[in-house]
C-alpha cells in the first residue's frame, strides 16, 4: 500500500507544478471584472483539459486549471463506515475554516471531499513550490489523521465497552 | 531533446490539417492493422517497438470517440506489457513521448488499480526524461485529444 | 530611470540616483496614480520621452513631462474590456493597445483636441489579445492571443503615416498572416530587430521562430521545462525567453539554421547536480527517497534562481533602433528588476530589490 503512495503524490506534485503557472487575466466577458475562470468557465479556450489522476477507485484527485486559477479536488480513501464518517466530519472541520487556509475552497466539487482553489493573488504572495509543497503534504497528512482518528475512536469505544460491561462482573 | 522536435513539428503541420475528413471507417483499420502489429511485436517481446508502434500516427484529428476509444486499448495493451520503464523510455523521440503522456493521463482517470499503478510508475519516470514541459503540453492540448 | 508597476494602480518611476555606481539602490521619484485598477502595460518612448500606460480599468494615457511632473493626457480608447498590453511603434507617432475585448486598438494623437484617438482592430481574434509588437517599418503589429494564435495586420493609418510606410494594397486591420503553430496561449510576441524574423511564445512551453524574409515555415523549439511569458530579440541570431521558471533562456540561431536552446543565463555555479531548479532537485529527492524506506515526498527545495516569481516582462536596454544588443532588463511578479549583461558566455547581473 504505502510503496503506491509515493508514485501517486509525485504524479500529482509534478502535474501540479505544471498547471500552477498562472497569471493574472482579466474577465473577457463582463467588464472591469477580474474572477477565477475555472469557476465560471465562460471562456472554454481559456481552460486547460481537467485531469483525473487515480491511485484506485476509491482515492483520486481532479485537477482543474485555467489561465488564472486552477482548482484541485481530492477524494480520501475511505475503507469502511467509520473512515466514512471520520473523513466527513474532519474534512468539514477544515472547510469551515477556510479562511485560515486562504486556498481551500469553502464547498469541495461534487463527488469529491475536499477541494482547494488557487488563484493568480496566491502564486503572486506565495512561492509556488510552498504551495505545491502544502497540497502534497496535506493529502499525505489526511490519510495519517483519519487512521489515528480511527484507532482512537476504536481504543475509546473498547475502553467505554469495558468499563460498561464491568458492572456486570 | 529540442532539436529532433524542431524539424518533425514544421512539417507535421500541413498534413495533420488535412487529415480532419478521413472517415472514422477508415481510421479503425488503421487502429486495428497497429493492434495486429502491437501484438506481435508483443509475442516477440519487443515491448519498447511495440509502444512505439502505438504511438504512431494517433487518431488526434478525429471527433470519432469509437476510434480513440480503440487506439486507447492498444495503447493500453503496450502500456501495462511495460516491464523495464527506463530503457523502453529512452528510446521515445520528444514528440512520442508527448503522446504517451496524454495516453498516461486517459490511463490515470479509468481509476482501475492495476492501470493506475503503471500509469504512475511510468508518468514518474516520463516526467523526469522529459520534464514538464510535456506535462502542460499534454494539459494544454485541447485540439488534438487522445 | 525606469517606470514599475508594483502590482497595483500606481506607476512609480525610480532614478539611479547620481554617483552610485552598481545601481542597487533606488529613489522613487515619481509617482503616476490616474488608473483605478492593475496596471498591465507600460511603455516609455525613448527619443519623445513619453509614457503610455494602460490598466485593466479600460483606460490607457500618454504621460508627458512638464519638467517637473508627468502629465496625463487622455487616450479615446473606446474599449468595453480592459487593457493587457501597450507598444510605442517604432516612430513614437501611433501605439497599440491590446485588449480583452477581443481586439486592438491603434492610437494616433489628434492635435485640435489635444487627445489620443484610436483604431479599432475587430473581430479578427476569438479571445482576449495578450501581448502586441510593432515591426520596425512602422505599419506591421504582430499580437499574441490567448486563441494560440499569432497574428499579423497591417496598421497603417491614413493621415499619420507616411504614403512610403504603406504594406501592399492591404487596408488598415487586415490580417496578412496567421501562424498557429502553438497548442497553448500565446504569451508574448516580439520582432527581430531588422523586422525580418517573428518570435513568439506559447503557454505548450514552446517557442516559435518564423522568418518571414525567407519565407521558411514556422520553427517550434518544445521546451522540457514550465511555459514561456515573455520573449526578447537581442540579435537577428540571439534572443532570450524567460517566464514560469524564473530565469531567462538564451536560445540561438546555429549553423544548420535552426533555432535551440542555448543555455540558462541564470544557472546556479556551486554544483552542476542542481542546475535548472525545480525539475532537477525534485529528481535528486527521488533518488534520496529511494535510499531511506519512507513514502514520505521531501519537501521541494526553494529554486536557487534570481528571481522567485515567474518573470513577466524582458526589456532590452541599449540605444533605440539597435541592431543587436548584450544588455536586457527583467522583471517579476516578485518585485525584483534584474539587469543582465551577457560578455560571451558570462553575465553580469546586477539586482535592484524593491
Amino acid at each position: 500500500m504505502a510503496n503506491t503512495l509515493r508514485p501517486y503524490l509525485t504524479c500529482i506534485r509534478n502535474t501540479l507544478n505544471a498547471t500552477l503557472c498562472l497569471q493574472n487575466f482579466p474577465c473577457q466577458e463582463v467588464e472591469r471584472h477580474n474572477k477565477p475562470e475555472v469557476e465560471f468557465k465562460t471562456s472554454p479556450e481559456l481552460l486547460l483539459q481537467p485531469v483525473l489522476i487515480c491511485r484506485n477507485e476509491g482515492e483520486k484527485c481532479l485537477i482543474e486549471g485555467s489561465i488564472n486559477s486552477l482548482r484541485i479536488s481530492i477524494k480520501v480513501k475511505q475503507a469502511d463506515e467509520l473512515e466514512n464518517i471520520l473523513a466527513k466530519k474532519f474534512l468539514r472541520f477544515v472547510a469551515q475554516r477556510a479562511e485560515s487556509f486562504q486556498v481551500l475552497r469553502r464547498k469541495p466539487v461534487e463527488g469529491y471531499d475536499i477541494s482547494f482553489l488557487i488563484t493568480n493573488t496566491h502564486t503572486e504572495e506565495m512561492q509556488k513550490h510552498k504551495l505545491v509543497d502544502f497540497i502534497v503534504r496535506f493529502m499525505e497528512d489526511i490519510d495519517k489523521e483519519i487512521s489515528e482518528l480511527k484507532l482512537s475512536v476504536n481504543t475509546r469505544g473498547r475502553l467505554v465497552a469495558t468499563e460498561y460491561l464491568r458492572q456486570f462482573l | 531533446m529540442a532539436d529532433d522536435a524542431d524539424g518533425g513539428d514544421g512539417e507535421q503541420l500541413a498534413p495533420e490539417a488535412d487529415e480532419t475528413n478521413e472517415a472514422p471507417a477508415l481510421i479503425m483499420a488503421k487502429i486495428e492493422q497497429r493492434g495486429k502489429d502491437v501484438d506481435a511485436l508483443l509475442r516477440k517481446q519487443q515491448v519498447a517497438d511495440a509502444l512505439k508502434t502505438a504511438l504512431a500516427d494517433p487518431p488526434t484529428n478525429t471527433r470519432d470517440e469509437n476510434c480513440k476509444d480503440a487506439n486507447y486499448a492498444v495503447m493500453l495493451k503496450a502500456i501495462m506489457s511495460v516491464k523495464e520503464v527506463d530503457p523502453v523510455l529512452s528510446q521515445l523521440s520528444s514528440k512520442e513521448a508527448d503522446i504517451l503522456m496524454k495516453y498516461l493521463y486517459k490511463g490515470l482517470a479509468s481509476g482501475e488499480k492495476a492501470i493506475c499503478d503503471q500509469c504512475l510508475r511510468l508518468h514518474e519516470k516520463l516526467t523526469e526524461k522529459v520534464g514538464v514541459g510535456s506535462i502542460i503540453r499534454a494539459l494544454g492540448d485541447s485540439k488534438h485529444t487522445v | 530611470m525606469l517606470a514599475v508597476c508594483p502590482n497595483s494602480n500606481e506607476v512609480h518611476i525610480f532614478r539611479v540616483p547620481p554617483g552610485s555606481v552598481s545601481g542597487s539602490e533606488l529613489e522613487r521619484i515619481h509617482v503616476l496614480k490616474n488608473h483605478d485598477q492593475l496596471v498591465s502595460g507600460i511603455d516609455w518612448a525613448p527619443s519623445s520621452n513619453c509614457i503610455v500606460t494602460c490598466s485593466h480599468d479600460r483606460n490607457a494615457y500618454v504621460w508627458n513631462f512638464d519638467g517637473k511632473e508627468w502629465q496625463p493626457v487622455l487616450v479615446i480608447l473606446r474599449l468595453q474590456r480592459a487593457a493587457t498590453s501597450v507598444k510605442w511603434s517604432s516612430k513614437e507617432n501611433k501605439f497599440a493597445v491590446g485588449s480583452g475585448a477581443k481586439s486592438v486598438c491603434v492610437c494616433y494623437y489628434e492635435q485640435e483636441n489635444n487627445w489620443w484617438v484610436s483604431k479599432l482592430i475587430r473581430k479578427k481574434h476569438s479571445s482576449t489579445v495578450q501581448s502586441v509588437a510593432w515591426h520596425p517599418n512602422n505599419a506591421l503589429l504582430a499580437t499574441a492571443s490567448t486563441d494560440f494564435k499569432c497574428r499579423i495586420f497591417n496598421a497603417f493609418v491614413k493621415g499619420v503615416d507616411a504614403k512610403t510606410d504603406a504594406v501592399g494594397d492591404t487596408k488598415f486591420g487586415d490580417v496578412l498572416m496567421q501562424i498557429d503553430s502553438a497548442s497553448g496561449w500565446v504569451h508574448d510576441v516580439d520582432w527581430s530587430p531588422s523586422g525580418e524574423k517573428l518570435a513568439f511564445t506559447a503557454h505548450d512551453s514552446s517557442l516559435h521562430v518564423i522568418d518571414i524574409g525567407a519565407g521558411t515555415p514556422v520553427q517550434t523549439v518544445s521546451m522540457k521545462e514550465l511555459p514561456l511569458r515573455a520573449v526578447l530579440f537581442l540579435s537577428e541570431t540571439r534572443l532570450v525567453a524567460a517566464g514560469y521558471d524564473n530565469v531567462p533562456f538564451l536560445f540561438g540561431l546555429n549553423d544548420s539554421g535552426s533555432w535551440c536552446l542555448l543555455k540558462n543565463l541564470d544557472e546556479p555555479k556551486a554544483s552542476s547536480a542542481e542546475k535548472s531548479g525545480s525539475t532537477f532537485s525534485s529528481a535528486f529527492e527521488k533518488f534520496k527517497g529511494q535510499g531511506a524506506p519512507t513514502d514520505s515526498l521531501e519537501p521541494l527545495k526553494p529554486p536557487a534562481t534570481i528571481h522567485e516569481n515567474c518573470i513577466t516582462t524582458l526589456q532590452a536596454l541599449g540605444p533605440a533602433g539597435y541592431s543587436s544588443t548584450t544588455r536586457f532588463s527583467s522583471s517579476g511578479l516578485d518585485g525584483k528588476v534584474v539587469t543582465w549583461e551577457l560578455k560571451g558566455v558570462l553575465e553580469g547581473v546586477s539586482g535592484l530589490k524593491l
